[in-house]
Formats: C-alpha cells, sequence, structure tokens
C-alpha cells in the first residue's frame, strides 16, 4: 500500500527498530567518537539523535543502512563541530592543552585519553582546521571523496589538495614534537 | 606540465578515472620529478594512517556510558534521560572520586576500576561491606597519579583482559507511592521531618530493584599484567574463575525541591542497605592486595598512605577532592562524610546500622541539609 507511513516501509514495529538500534549503535557510537575524539558522552547525544532521525524520517530502502546511518551521524557530527560555541570552547581547549594534560584524568574518557600516543595524535589533530580535520579522519574510516564532499563541502576538484595538505602538516607538526621517532 | 600534489593524492586513493589514471601513469613514467613528489606524498599516507589507525583502536575501546541493554531503550521516543540518572549507582557515579578511593582502599580492584564499561558497578565490586565511612588524607591526584601509573605502563588493562562481567537486574525501576514503598522494600523507609524553607517532598518515589554484579577473574592474564608492571607478587592460581558477586540491594530515592526560580533548591536523598560483595570460597583477600600495593608503578609516598588505612574491607575512605573539603560528621549518631568541592551541590554520606545514606542538597546550605539529615524518621 502507498499510503503507509515512511516508516512502515521496513520499520513496521517497535520491536524492529529496537533490532536495528541494537545491531548497529556500536558501529555508530564508534565512528562519531572517533571523529569527536573520544568526547564519549557528546558522541553517545549525537548517535541518539542520529537513530531517532531513523525512526522518524527513514530511508527509503533498508539497503546499505549502516551507510546512511554514518552519513547522517557524520552530519550531525561536522555540524555540531562547526557551530561557534564549540568552536572557541575547542580553541580555548587547544590553548589550555598543556594544563589540561597535567589536569587529573576524573573520567574514564579521559583516563583513556592519558595513552600517550592517543593524546599526540589528539594534539595534532586539533591543530588543524576543522574542515582539514573532518576530510582526514573521513578519509580514514573509508569514505569516498564524493561522501567527504557532500558533507564538508569542500569541492570535488580541491579534495586532493586539501587531504594532500593536511597529510604533510600531521607528519610534519608530529615529528616535530615527538622527536622524529615515530 | 607536472602533477600538482591534489591530483597526485586522488590518483593514490584511487580517486581518478579511468583515463585520467592513465594519463598521469605516462606522465609519472617519464618524469622523476613528480615520481618522487609521489612517494613523499604515499610516505605521508602511511604514516598518517599508521597514526590514524593506532588512534581508532584506542577510542574503539570507549564504551558509551549507557550502551545498549536489552530492554533499555525499550521505547527511543521516551526521553529516559531523567530515568536513567537516578539510582545508587548514578548517585555514586557522580561521586566517582568516592569510589575510586574505595577502589584503591580495598585494592583488589585498582584493575577493575577503570574499567571501560564506565559503570560504577564495576568498581563497586572493591566495596566490601560499608560500615564505616571516613575521610583520609590520601587526594584525588594521588588518586590520579596512581591511575596514570598504569595507564602510561601499557595498553593491555582493559577489562576483558582481567575476566567477564556479567549483571543481573531482579526488575525495572517503578515510580511508587510512599504506601507502596513501605511494603516493597526490605527494610524500613526513612522520611525528612524537616524540609529547609518552602521546600516539598516529591509525591513519588524511585525504587531501585536488586542488581547483582558478577565478575570472574581471569588469573592468568591478571598476572601477566602484574609481571609486566614489575610486580613480585602474583594472585594465587586458585582463584582462576573464580567469581565475586556484588549485590546492590533494594534502594529508595526520594527528592524534593522549591519548585522554581535560577536558583532552585534541590535535595535528593538515595537510602539502602550497604552493597556488600561476595568473595570466592578461599579467596585471602590480602594475598591480593599485597600484590598490588607492592607494584613499583605506585608511587612509594601513595603506597605508604595506602597501607596505613586500617579496616579497608569494610570502611568507605572519601578522599580529598581537589578544589574542596571533607569533613567527617555525625548524622543520627551514624559516622560520615560531608564532601564540599566547590562546584557540585554538598554531599552527605553515611551509614546507620547497615544502611548507607547519600544526600545531595543543591543551593543549600551545609546547616540546612544536616538539620534535614538529622530529621530522618
Amino acid at each position: 500500500m502507498l499510503d503507509k507511513s515512511p516508516r512502515e516501509r521496513f520499520i513496521k514495529k517497535d520491536a524492529e527498530f529496537q533490532k536495528l538500534y541494537k545491531q548497529y549503535f556500536a558501529i555508530v557510537f564508534r565512528h562519531v567518537n572517533y571523529l569527536l575524539g573520544g568526547q564519549s558522552p557528546t558522541a553517545e547525544e549525537i548517535v541518539q539523535e542520529t537513530f531517532i532521525r531513523l525512526y522518524n524520517s527513514p530511508p527509503l530502502t533498508q539497503d546499505n543502512l549502516s551507510a546512511w546511518l554514518l552519513r547522517v551521524a557524520t552530519n550531525t557530527t561536522y555540524n555540531y563541530l562547526r557551530s561557534d560555541k564549540r568552536r572557541s570552547a575547542r580553541e580555548e581547549k587547544v590553548h589550555n592543552l598543556n594544563c589540561v594534560r597535567q589536569e587529573a584524568a576524573d573520567s574514564a574518557e579521559e583516563v583513556y585519553l592519558h595513552n600517550q600516543q592517543v593524546l599526540a595524535v589528539k594534539e595534532i589533530l586539533e591543530l588543524l582546521p576543522e574542515r582539514d580535520r573532518m576530510c582526514l579522519l573521513l578519509r580514514f574510516s573509508g569514505f569516498s571523496y564524493g561522501e567527504i564532499s557532500e558533507i564538508t563541502g569542500v569541492g570535488l576538484t580541491s579534495m586532493g589538495t586539501v587531504l594532500a595538505r593536511a597529510q604533510a602538516r600531521f607528519k610534519k607538526e608530529f615529528l616535530a614534537r615527538n622527536g622524529g621517532n615515530s | 606540465m607536472c602533477l600538482d600534489e591534489g591530483t597526485l593524492q586522488a590518483y593514490l586513493d584511487g580517486e581518478v578515472t579511468k583515463e585520467k589514471k592513465q594519463q598521469i601513469e605516462n606522465h609519472l613514467a617519464a618524469c622523476s620529478h613528480c615520481q618522487s613528489h609521489l612517494k613523499e606524498l604515499e610516505n605521508n599516507n602511511t604514516f598518517v594512517n599508521l597514526h590514524l589507525t593506532t588512534y581508532k583502536k584506542h577510542l574503539d575501546r570507549m564504551e558509551p556510558a549507557i550502551g545498549y541493554k536489552p530492554g533499555y531503550h525499550a521505547d527511543i521516543s521516551k526521553d529516559e534521560n531523567h530515568q536513567r540518572k537516578k539510582g545508587v549507582l548514578a548517585m555514586l557515579a557522580r561521586y566517582k572520586k568516592i569510589i575510586a578511593a574505595a577502589a584503591v582502599v580495598a585494592s583488589l580492584g585498582i584493575s577493575l576500576s577503570f574499567a571501560p564499561v564506565r559503570t560504577v558497578a564495576a568498581q563497586l565490586l572493591t566495596l566490601f561491606r560499608v560500615q564505616k565511612i571516613e575521610t583520609t588524607g590520601i587526594s584525588i591526584d594521588d588518586l590520579n597519579h596512581i591511575q596514570r601509573a598504569f595507564y602510561n605502563n601499557g595498553t593491555k588493562l582493559n577489562i576483558e583482559n582481567f575476566g567477564k562481567i556479567s549483571s543481573q537486574r531482579t526488575g525495572n525501576s517503578t515510580q511508587v507511592s510512599w504506601e507502596e514503598a513501605q511494603k516493597a522494600l526490605s527494610f524500613k523507609p526513612l522520611k525528612p521531618s524537616y524540609l529547609p524553607d518552602k521546600m516539598k517532598m516529591q509525591p513519588r518515589y524511585d525504587l531501585e530493584p536488586i542488581t547483582n554484579i558478577n565478575f570472574t577473574l581471569n588469573v592468568k592474564n591478571v598476572n601477566a599484567v602484574i609481571s609486566e608492571l614489575g610486580g613480585k607478587n602474583l594472585l594465587p592460581d586458585g582463584l582462576e574463575g573464580k567469581t565475586f558477586t556484588l549485590s546492590m540491594p533494594q534502594a529508595l530515592h526520594l527528592s524534593a525541591s522549591d519548585g522554581g526560580g535560577s536558583d532552585i533548591k534541590h535535595l535528593s536523598l538515595i537510602q539502602a542497605p550497604s552493597p556488600e560483595i561476595k568473595l570466592p570460597e578461599g579467596m585471602n583477600v590480602d594475598e591480593v592486595r599485597k600484590a598490588i600495593l607492592d607494584l613499583p608503578v605506585i608511587p612509594p609516598e601513595v603506597k605508604q598512605k595506602l597501607a596505613a588505612l586500617k579496616d579497608w574491607q569494610n570502611t568507605l575512605y572519601v578522599p580529598q577532592p581537589k578544589n574542596g573539603t571533607t569533613e567527617e560528621i555525625t548524622v543520627n549518631g551514624g559516622s560520615g562524610v560531608i564532601i564540599k568541592d566547590g562546584q557540585s551541590p554538598l554531599t552527605l554520606i553515611w551509614q546507620k546500622n547497615g544502611m548507607l545514606y547519600i544526600m545531595n542538597g543543591n543551593n543549600i546550605s551545609a546547616d540546612e541539609l544536616m538539620k534535614t539529615a538529622n530529621s530522618l524518621e
């Protein structure tokens, strides 16, 4: 029947929705958490929002649902990161990074981030402009140029240049800070 | 004409058309300059890939605070934020510093307390039976010191390496009336007869069901980590596969507020019999404690402080918060601690006759909070 609500195309019952939720929660969470550099409570909120989107206005078919979810979650994450308030908070954070390092790790996520390797990478990533960082992170989680372009608004023809420069900068800053041993 | 870096990068990433690819390869075959440029980009690719892979691997080990639990997100369209923040576990989570301290003190659980499953449940495993609550000179910094020492020493400190965790709840949390609470609880619930100015009790109470958390130890892995950290005292093989059980008894959550304004007054009280841990038979906790205290990664001065704590199996030690104070107090004849930590609401935690009480007050003075606590009947 054509007059069914969009949701009923493939999510007929809440039980089915729950099944999808259970199936994809971890995948989406990891992806968002990675993009956010380990702010897990925010990541969780974004994942929730993504699933609410799925519930309210799902895609036309269930084919490639994980790609759909990841794209929606990525968009939400990117919008979140670009909001002014967030950005200034982040810039301040970069500024205070050394203090942050000294700060005691109160929460589990911070404890995790106290792993030196992770901190080193995080520090470099935060130096990059939001847009470049996003392109880099998405590229290394398997997104195509077309998809990255759609999310970040970087033109398809400049994608190679943006990535090449971001990578060169990443390497340069990393070696400068970490003594070139790794 | 030489190729620009964007084109070469796209070529590396397999993002060029077939024809373009052919063109690029033709050019590359004849141009050593572009060849070395490509090589450089390739090196950058490998470099970034390597570091981002490690980075992602670490972040992937973080788990959401809630995550998926069967029936938990039964209906996403309902806002459960409100619900899930309640309960003894959540309440204690706000004071995870206390829990961290307990973890260190009982020391059994140093490893357990860092569970990436951020459930306080796992951390609570280290409580035996709280009979006393005291302050200690150990500061939050000391505790963090230990945590960091562990974390800087390797990446194997993942809960999965230490054993298995499972939990069982005997039902869902429900909202009940006072009469229903009295009937359903295995203890006699108390209510304050005094409340600060204009504050009123919420008419419904949250009842938390009994929760059991089981932890089964993988001694081989724990010992491997101890050795790696330079420890000499290993856990006895006999503990392999043994299960610890933490029982969180039924709990009742009451709250009161003055109903409005920007500086809303809010008070909440959790009451529950003290959580208890069942140890596997034949386990010598002192042995375990010694194994952990002897680890060279724990700074000597912290080690001394830890070793000096007496009756560590039955006491919940409250460490010094960073920007605040702790003070030992008596509520209705029960011993406890008041935690003043600047940003967070005041917290009062005490025990009496095998019951544990935690009271939080937002925009309420310490005197008023004490007065309310003393009026419980």
